[in-house]
């Protein structure tokens, strides 16, 4: 274990899949390099001064420069209407294309229903008006009865919903999700249809599946995004731990490392690729993140959770790759005046509209 | 600006703490402190929804973040920002930031304790100025593994010390 640890923190060292796995499941490994890098963090801060006042005297000068710049340029912003936690890189890519993202009808609203299609009533707590919370339904101690219910979340909605075993899902709007309201059996079993980031309590003894259109997901405790809506590759993306992914057109059992996402294609064919978690991560953590994605993609995005449609006429803006964190408790004006202070573009917001121009 | 005084306040607290957690995954210097300052103008820009006792949980966050942003961008392995991902995971609450700041102080000592002086040397010619333990050996004149056993002698100690507590 050591011996993996002094491999692990080398300097320039060499480090496998396999290491970062078993980093990953090893807590003392994971320790034992944390205590490396802080020995070594306690060596340094004698080796090396930090001027404070320097760093507070620079960042003053350079943030009042940037100011007078913002203020010139965008005229009558107050530093109260500033956002951070966002930046906006702009890159420009040739293609043409148009979108059109139309909303749902408002009347609809998140629904709990049971087996029959009956309504159960839930709490909503609500969260910035967008987000709501839904407790697991408590189990009633006289009865064993267990329910089946499937929660529906529209165009505009999302929510966290608590399972029984202690895990959590974080269903995306226009998604749906059919759990029990206890889990027996040998397997801890969900439908899933649509988008949801799941964290599930550890139980070696009782897997978690998560079936799909075209796929079934299987964990014993871990962090990982799920996306199946119709007409688009259906994708796992793993974040901590491991799964193992049966693809049921082909017939194939794949295991994920963290850090992997495994695309499932029209024909049923599996692709496994690494990418960025971060986008992930952050949905959990409250936030749109966007980093290098089209300007397209970031308009759909919005459209479902806001449920706004999206009308664009020009047509090579939505091929502009951008950099765009906000937070998603935001209301829609103000993620909208965001998009319009990168200036390569102009959104307007009308009665549940964002036509960009 | 009214907030300015509360602002320097916070700086100046966490500044320097903020940079040496960044330097523990970064090499270069001035990334470490462009990352710590823009870091701390995303909250000076925004102050106004920042609870004065969230800052600090709330740095932190954003400076893991750019960290291991940088490290993707830098090209480096991508297993190494994996590593760097674990190692900061304790990082994401209060709590936890308060426990690794005290981890570092008793390790600290643990360090400087060492005896002989050698095992403390080679610690800090490995980790801290960065070199491979091959050629620290060829430094010291000794061999590599000899290298290793002062690092796990260093190791050993620090746990027998977390373990006492």
């Amino acid at each position: 274990m050591t011996d993996d640890a002094l491999d692990i923190m080398e300097p320039e060292a060499e480090i496998s899949d396999q290491m970062v796995e078993k980093l990953n499941c090893n807590t003392d490994l994971a320790e034992a390099c944390r205590d490396i890098a802080l020995a070594a963090s306690s060596q340094r801060r004698k080796q090396e001064k930090v001027d404070v006042e320097a760093r507070l005297n620079q960042f003053h000068r350079r943030h009042h420069k940037r100011q007078i710049i913002k203020l010139s340029i965008v005229g009558i912003m107050t530093a109260a209407a500033i956002f951070a936690g966002l930046l906006f890189i702009l890159k420009y890519q040739n293609n043409t294309n148009q979108i059109f993202f139309n909303a749902e009808d408002l009347s609809e609203t998140a629904m709990l229903t049971d087996i029959d299609g009956n309504e159960i009533p839930f709490k909503l707590s609500k969260n910035h008006g967008v987000e709501i919370k839904v407790g697991a339904k408590k189990d009633d101690a006289s009865t064993d009865i267990t329910d089946t219910l499937k929660m529906n979340m529209p165009f505009g909605k999302s929510c966290i919903i608590d399972l029984p075993d202690g895990s959590k899902v974080y269903l995306h709007p226009g998604s749906n999700m059919v759990y029990p309201t206890r889990f027996t059996g040998s397997l801890r079993e969900v439908k899933l249809y649509g988008e949801a980031y799941f964290i599930i309590a550890h139980d070696k003894n009782h897997p978690f599946v998560v079936t799909t259109a075209n796929s079934q997901t299987t964990v014993l405790g871990t962090e990982f995004d799920i996306t199946s809506y119709h007409g688009q590759a259906e994708k796992v993306t793993l974040v901590t731990g491991s799964i193992k992914l049966h693809g049921q057109k082909c017939n194939r059992e794949i295991c994920l490392v963290p850090g992997q996402e495994a695309s499932i294609n029209e024909g049923g064919g599996i692709n496994v690729t690494d990418i960025d978690t971060e986008p992930f991560t952050s949905w959990r953590d409250g936030y749109f993140y966007f980093d290098n994605v089209p300007l397209r993609d970031i308009l759909q995005e919005l459209g479902r959770y806001y449920n706004v449609s999206i009308d664009c006429n020009s047509s090579n803006l939505l091929n502009y790759r951008m950099r765009f964190i906000i937070k998603r408790d935001n209301d829609i004006n103000y993620v909208v005046s965001m998009l319009n202070r990168m200036k390569k573009f102009n959104a307007i917001l009308t009665d549940n509209k964002i036509e960009i121009r | 600006m009214e907030d300015r005084k509360e602002f320097d306040e916070i700086f100046r607290l966490y500044y320097s703490q903020l940079y040496f957690f960044a330097r523990q995954f970064l090499m270069d210097t001035e990334d470490c402190q462009d990352i710590v300052s823009d870091a701390f103008e995303d909250v000076w820009l925004n102050f106004s929804s920042i609870r004065a006792d969230a800052a600090k949980s709330f740095l932190y966050t954003d400076v893991k973040r750019k960290c291991i942003d940088r490290l993707r961008h830098l090209n480096t392995q991508r297993q190494y920002a994996e590593v760097c991902r674990k190692i900061t995971e304790c990082y994401d609450t209060d709590d936890g930031i308060r426990e690794m700041e005290e981890r570092e102080r008793i390790i600290g000592q643990v360090i400087d304790d060492l005896q002989p002086p050698t095992t403390r040397e080679i610690f800090v010619a490995c980790y801290v100025d960065h070199k491979k333990y091959v050629s620290v050996a060829e430094e010291k004149g000794i061999s590599v593994s000899t290298v290793k056993k002062h690092i796990v002698k260093a190791l050993k100690a620090i746990r027998e010390r977390n373990d006492k507590k």
